[in-house]
């Protein structure tokens, strides 16, 4: 968490410098979607494009975040399956988020809290294909927070498999 | 109990103790490791919260569709909704949860469902009234079916999780009396150990007790103990060592024998050390030991035993005792007993001379009773015979005859008297009372004086003398006569009548002889050879012919006060005899030398022999 706090501060003082590839410049407003909206961020971030406090994407800006691919079985599925994404650490430092729990809601509702320090310790990504394939609304899409389920013995446990959320749409920085 | 088995029980039954121990604390952690495995909870067994959120999803979408009809929601809400209905069916369809609906029954109904579900997607993108009621319709059969699906689902879990609970408290309650299992082997086992360790301490104190024992029994000895390992270093040295050698224990403990004292580096007590550690026992005693600072040695007693330990010797004991006053005592009764043999030899020896001395006095007189009888009475015999004779024709005796009887009985007075003179003279010789004065004078002439007058007392004798030349010799001339008469007037009275008797005077080397040589009819025996000179003996060729026996011996006696001798010649087996008399010259050296050792007068009393 500190580690994490400490990567923000060198963002904020060396803006360029600290810019990954692709990624828009910390400090500056978010770009506006120009797409349809899929994932809304609210809460203590830094960067915003919709209000105090609100941040839009569409696919395209989600797609411009560093791409991260991780293998891993599903307490849903049978298998093993290749997901692609962006770190859930690389949105919270493109937000400047700051805060210790993230609540995570799904278009069904359902709302988990997730402790920030989850995505310093391990690649939580937030996929948005699997095996290939956009996720699909009418399935687990369009984004799903997916953990390293096979990569860590102890994420192999039914605490942390409630925090998978799927139809991700929204986060609560917190 | 006997020994044997009580040990094989004291070793096996703490063994078998552990072995039950470990195989139920074994089988107690796998039932527990079992029960481990089986609490992990997995999501597919969350089928009642899936059936749930099919059901909520499927209602949400009629609720939607209600509002729908008064305007109230927009396509992208009611779209949302499908969305999530579909999604929910399509995780029911997924690999585990499609197991689960098969199991609960409801596979066929599912089927149908999502069946429905993925027709209803072109009225969804088209929600005007007609599709909408056609919609709700459609989302009739999803209530009452997942609401029995999510009915069962739950019969079902409430099932596993009741079989499960059975489970696990069935394996808890045989982990409960493995534990009991347990608890009771650890038991016995502590009260094995609060056993054994008893005994243990026991056996220690006893250990410790018998220890000391030794140890006082070691300290206190009046002998040394010493103790040394195979490689000849000291491991026991007791008070007496240390009050022997000057060593202390705490010095000695650990050092080589060798390097503590000189004593045990010498080559008997080294071959002594090597053969007891060989496995033999060693005995040296009286060793001499020389302490610092002492010039006297002390001596011990070293007895060497092998220390063995079953088959094999692991080092020596040595006894050392001082034996200093023992050896000394022995030194003092070997010595006495060396002068007792001496003494015993000398009062032997006393006692045999003195026996001889009697035997020879014994002799002494009964050769001088022998002799007596026969000199004394031939003589008083024949006055006996004159005196009888002339009794008896005493009327008709001429004076012719008496002259002749007289002459014979003076003769024999004569006889008698000179008999009684030379005993007399004997007498004197063994009072000490003769005495010689020597002077020089010529043997020469002396001999031919002595020839002249024996050649007038018996006419018929062939003396011949043989001198080279005047002899002068340091002597007694009244005694030298005496010798010289005597050996003549003895070749005289045993030689035959007529036969040649040879005087001769020769100078040899140190010493003046004068041998005088006669024919004998008689040879002498070697017992005569040996007695000769004795005092009254009388050789086997004098019977018949008158003599005292004493001769001889006086002339020898007085031959060698005069530092002279007389001697047999050895020649004397061929029919002739042959006496020397013997005088040492003068000028022979710076002092006149004594022929015999011992002078006569000195040896008094003692008869030569």
């Amino acid at each position: 968490m500190r580690r994490y706090a400490f990567c923000l501060l060198l963002m904020f003082a060396q803006p360029v410098a600290a810019e990954a590839p692709g990624m828009p410049s910390a400090g500056a407003s978010l770009a506006a979607p120009t797409g349809a909206v899929i994932l809304e961020v609210e809460g203590n971030i830094a960067n915003g494009n919709g209000g105090t406090g609100i941040a839009r994407f569409d696919e395209a800006m989600l797609a411009a975040l560093p791409s991260h691919t991780l293998e891993t079985s599903t307490v849903v599925t049978d298998g093993t399956q290749v997901f692609e994404g962006f770190l859930m650490r690389d949105l919270l430092a493109l937000l400047g988020a700051r805060g210790s729990v993230v609540a995570a809601t799904a278009l069904n509702d359902y709302s988990v809290e997730i402790p920030v320090s989850d995505f310093a310790r391990f690649d939580v990504i937030v996929a948005t294909t699997r095996n290939g394939k956009r996720l699909e609304k009418s399935g687990k899409g369009p984004l799903w927070i997916v953990y390293p389920r096979d990569d860590h013995e102890e994420l192999q446990d039914i605490r942390y498999d409630y925090r998978w959320v799927w139809q991700l749409y929204r986060l609560d920085i917190k | 109990m006997s020994r044997q088995p009580r040990t094989l029980l004291g070793l096996f039954l703490p063994l078998a103790l552990i072995a039950v121990f470990a195989a139920l604390l074994l089988y107690s952690l796998s039932r527990l490791a079992e029960i481990e495995q089986d609490m992990r909870i997995k999501a597919t067994q969350n089928m009642l919260w899936t059936m749930y959120q099919a059901h909520a999803s499927a209602l949400q979408l009629e609720n939607v569709l209600l509002k729908a009809d008064t305007g109230a929601v927009s396509p992208a809400e009611i779209e949302r909704r499908y969305n999530v209905l579909l999604s929910r069916i399509a995780l029911l369809n997924e690999g585990p949860q499609r197991r689960q609906v098969e199991a609960l029954g409801f596979a066929d109904e599912l089927d149908r469902l999502t069946a429905a579900a993925r027709s209803l997607a072109p009225m969804i993108a088209d929600p005007t009234p007609a599709n909408i009621q056609e919609i709700r319709d459609a989302l009739h059969p999803f209530n009452p079916v997942l609401g029995r699906a999510g009915n069962a689902a739950m019969i079902s879990e409430w099932n596993q999780l009741g079989n499960r609970l059975d489970t696990h408290r069935k394996k808890l309650w045989q982990i409960i009396w493995l534990l009991f299992g347990l608890m009771a082997a650890g038991a016995v086992l502590s009260a094995y150990l609060i056993f054994t360790l008893r005994q243990s301490r026991h056996r220690t104190s006893l250990l410790q007790r018998e220890r000391r024992f030794s140890e006082l029994l070691v300290a206190s000895s009046g002998d040394g103990v010493l103790a040394a390992d195979a490689d000849g270093r000291c491991t026991v040295w007791n008070d007496a060592m240390h009050a022997l050698f000057d060593v202390s224990p705490n010095q000695a403990r650990g050092a080589l024998l060798e390097d503590i004292s000189g004593f045990f580096a010498t080559e008997r007590v080294r071959e002594g050390l090597r053969q007891a550690l060989a496995g033999a026992p060693f005995d040296l005693p009286f060793l001499p030991f020389f302490r610092s600072g002492e010039e006297l040695p002390h001596y011990v007693d070293l007895r060497l035993f092998p220390l063995r330990d079953r088959d094999q010797t692991i080092g020596i004991i040595g006894l050392v005792r001082d034996v200093t006053d023992k050896h000394a005592a022995q030194e003092a009764i070997a010595r006495h007993n060396e002068r007792l043999e001496e003494l015993v030899a000398d009062r032997t020896q006393e006692l045999n001379e003195a026996l001889q001395q009697q035997r020879s006095a014994a002799d002494l007189y009964r050769n001088f009773a022998a002799m007596v009888s026969h000199e004394f009475r031939t003589p008083l015999a024949i006055i006996d015979s004159a005196l009888q004779r002339l009794v008896r024709r005493a009327d008709r005796v001429s004076s012719l005859e008496i002259t002749e009887r007289a002459t014979k009985a003076r003769d024999a007075i004569r006889r008698l008297t000179s008999l009684v003179a030379t005993t007399l003279d004997t007498a004197r010789l063994d009072a000490g009372q003769v005495e010689v004065t020597c002077e020089r004078c010529d043997i020469a002439d002396l001999a031919a004086t002595i020839c002249e007058r024996q050649r007038e007392t018996s006419p018929g004798c062939r003396i011949q003398l043989e001198a080279t030349g005047p002899a002068p010799v340091q002597f007694d001339p009244t005694h030298a006569e005496h010798v010289l008469s005597n050996l003549i007037s003895n070749a005289v009275k045993y030689s035959p009548d007529g036969s040649p008797i040879s005087v001769r005077i020769t100078l040899e080397g140190d010493l003046v002889t004068c041998s005088v040589r006669n024919e004998t009819t008689k040879p002498l025996t070697d017992d005569d050879r040996a007695k000769l000179f004795d005092r009254y003996y009388r050789g086997s060729n004098t019977m018949g012919l008158p003599g005292t026996g004493i001769g001889l011996y006086m002339a020898r006696a007085l031959a060698r006060m005069q530092n002279g001798d007389i001697e047999l010649s050895d020649q004397g087996h061929d029919g002739k005899v042959e006496f020397r008399f013997l005088l040492p010259r003068i000028g022979a050296g710076p002092t006149t030398p004594s022929l015999y050792i011992t002078p006569v007068h000195t040896r008094r009393g003692l008869p030569v022999p």
